[in-house]
């Protein structure tokens, strides 16, 4: 049921602080598989699976539920938007997108005054994000408050569809397919007792990680990401990062954490015996909510199964086919082997 | 027939880009049809309606709004599959991340302008991309794609609030349905001229399809429509407003007579209408116009819209109406008519 939940939790709109709407369909494709269910303080949706086994120490699963977006500051007397960003999108990406916010979910644009009237100086530099604006159609500051409040979620108006050779694409696949993964993963019966926690926050910062992890306290913890990558032409080789098509990557190493590197050679070593695509994350920039649980209690081995998506944090993103149907298998092989040994 | 609105939608919608606009100008004469006692489609893909007047005499007066649209076209694809383009008319800082439509001939595919993520982007990030560094992912179908594919912009047109609605390719296919509006406000009238109205090719590059049609029909009066700017909140020296009505343009190719004249009747039959003075180039087909046979006098009647060459432009209902309304009211005034000949 990959691509079902992926579609759902694509078309969802919920940036950091907004995850009601993804946390209840999660919670809703979850009740069937789960023994206990627990929404905390923050808005982290927890979901204890039985498995065959109780592991040695809690074993966490972890996927984040909030995707990057914007949020409304300011509404100006011609009745345009001003927002911030919500995670980090670099504005030069913003710029002619169609966009849906507030509770009714209406439809503007983020755009810039026409070429023709720029200056060659404008026209080289990337502009910021206090310089645009979400514009619906309103012209008064009235008119667009019958639509949008300060403080309101503004995400990118994206459909989940499928793309090219093999593909989907979507908005948020950051992390939504780390979602759909887990509700994948709970489909089948498990090795060991699993909890899944789909965290809140994390791309402002690995908000609901730390407080999940001192709940758990987990003694392993599989982190389940979408992988930013860019192998495009143009790109040198070795800033790629991953290659599309090779399968779900482990990541070595991040800002937030050195990720468990005996599970991840032991894991290398097992998908390529059973012929599971698999690569290394090669890059070390940026984090995951692993940076938060690992350390977060009493210390947790940590590895992150993520496959490839290009074009993270802009507003439609793709995911090969087979490199998330592969996530789904080495994320089940990581339970079974790191449950037993490396817990 | 369908209302105004829907027509926009799915002229704007229509593979048309400059140098390529069949699929185009076959719906522009498709909806033309119902309105006009002649439709030819022009060997450069123009769309050209005519209504002939009952008095064999009468003198021709030619209206034209053009209906291509700002493209890309491959220009390489790159062995990992990805697609490098030149454009016409595409605002760069519109692209990265941008939903685009390649024709191969194998039927359209979805593309995406590809970005790398802020996680793995250097320190850069103050400036904007080139064009000519801009790829585009079809997702493994590079095999499908040939050097010289048109590429538009994937972009579905939407209602915004009040009577604003957004689209691409505007710019300016909303100014042939004005076109189509002032057809229908003249269906049961009298006419005093031969009337011929074109939903011209190649406005973007180079005015080819206003130049032919204008050739052929050698009219005595021309009537230019195009879309101009309105003020943007990063724009506030533009003086035009979207909302406020047609912009009667005064200059050198709109007669300063006529212009006066226009307002006045815009005045008479209480037509909201703003101004512009263009001394030199309006930058619209005005000139391949004007400059045609021995010379054709011209009038240049626009329509305000925001985010000109963007995926997303922004026009309003009312505006495209009055913009009809008073291009109806040209063709029904007695002093312009006998201003000719």
């Amino acid at each position: 049921m990959l691509r079902e939940y992926l579609e759902k939790l694509s078309n969802l709109d919920g940036i950091s602080g907004y995850e009601d709407d993804v946390r209840e369909y999660i919670a809703s494709c979850a009740a069937p598989y789960a023994s206990e269910m627990i929404t905390d303080a923050l808005g982290s949706l927890f979901v204890f699976v039985k498995g065959k086994e109780s592991p040695a120490r809690p074993i966490v699963v972890a996927a984040h539920m909030d995707e990057v977006g914007f949020m409304a500051v300011d509404i100006t007397g011609d009745g345009l938007i001003r927002f911030e960003t919500s995670g980090g999108i670099d504005p030069r990406v913003m710029i002619g997108r169609r966009l849906r916010g507030g509770d009714k979910k209406i439809k503007g644009v983020i755009s810039l005054k026409a070429v023709h009237l720029t200056t060659r100086d404008e026209r080289a530099k990337a502009v910021t994000v206090g310089k645009l604006a979400f514009d619906i159609g309103a012209t008064s500051a009235a008119e667009a408050k019958n639509y949008i409040s300060i403080g309101d979620q503004i995400c990118f108006d994206e459909e989940f569809s499928d793309f090219g050779d093999g593909f989907w694409a979507g908005k948020a696949f950051d992390d939504r397919i780390g979602c759909a993964i887990a509700l994948e993963m709970m489909r089948s019966p498990l090795p060991y007792d699993t909890w899944f926690v789909f965290t809140h926050g994390e791309e402002i910062g690995l908000k609901g990680a730390g407080p999940a992890a001192r709940r758990i306290d987990p003694g392993l913890c599989i982190v389940l990401e979408g992988s930013p990558v860019a192998d495009i032409t143009d790109i040198p080789l070795h800033k790629h990062a991953e290659k599309v098509g090779e399968g779900p990557s482990l990541w070595m190493m991040d800002a937030g954490t050195i990720y468990c590197r005996d599970l991840n050679r032991r894991l290398k070593a097992e998908a390529e015996a059973r012929g599971i695509k698999c690569q290394y994350h090669l890059s070390s920039s940026g984090a995951t909510d692993g940076g938060q649980i690992h350390k977060g209690a009493s210390g947790a081995r940590a590895i992150c199964i993520s496959p490839p998506v290009r074009y993270v944090h802009a507003a439609r993103g793709t995911v090969k086919v087979s490199d998330a149907e592969n996530a789904v298998k080495l994320a089940n092989l990581a339970l079974e082997i790191g449950g037993k040994e490396y817990v | 027939m369908e209302d105004l609105k829907t027509r926009l939608f799915r002229l704007c919608s229509a593979f048309g880009p400059t140098g390529n606009e069949q699929e185009a100008a076959e719906l522009a004469a498709e909806m033309l049809k119902p309105l006009v006692d002649e439709v030819k489609i022009l060997n450069t893909a123009t769309a050209v309606g005519i209504r002939k007047s009952e008095d064999p005499n009468a003198p021709t007066i030619l209206f034209d709004a053009h209906i291509d649209q700002i493209c890309l076209i491959v220009t390489e694809i790159t062995p990992e599959g990805f697609l490098r383009f030149t454009d016409i008319g595409v605002d760069q800082r519109m692209m990265p991340g941008s939903r685009v439509t390649v024709r191969t001939a194998t039927g359209d595919i979805p593309g995406i302008v590809a970005t790398v993520p802020p996680h793995l982007l250097g320190k850069d990030r103050t400036s904007a991309f080139k064009m000519n560094d801009l790829l585009i992912d079809v997702g493994g179908l590079g095999s499908r794609v040939r050097i010289g594919d048109f590429v538009i912009f994937d972009s579905e047109p939407f209602s915004m609030l009040g009577s604003r609605v957004c689209t691409k390719a505007m710019d300016d296919r909303a100014c042939f349905i004005a076109c189509l509006h002032m057809l229908e406000l003249l269906k049961d009238k009298k006419l005093n001229w031969n009337l011929v109205v074109c939903g011209s090719s190649s406005e973007e590059s180079n005015g080819k399809g206003a130049a032919q049609a204008t050739y052929i029909y050698e009219p005595d009066f021309a009537v230019v429509t195009d879309v101009t700017h309105a003020r943007t909140a990063d724009a506030p020296q533009v003086e035009n407003l979207l909302g406020k009505g047609p912009v009667i343009d005064i200059g050198n190719e709109s007669e300063p007579k006529t212009a006066k004249r226009v307002a006045e009747l815009a005045r008479a039959a209480q037509i909201p209408h703003q101004f512009a003075v263009h001394l030199g180039r309006s930058g619209t087909n005005a000139n391949d116009v004007q400059a045609s046979r021995a010379g054709v006098r011209t009038l240049v009647i626009s329509l305000p819209l925001i985010y000109m060459h963007s995926p997303v432009e922004v026009g309003d209902m009312n505006d495209i109406r009055n913009l009809g309304k008073l291009m109806a009211e040209v063709v029904m005034d007695d002093e312009i008519r006998r201003s000719v000949k």
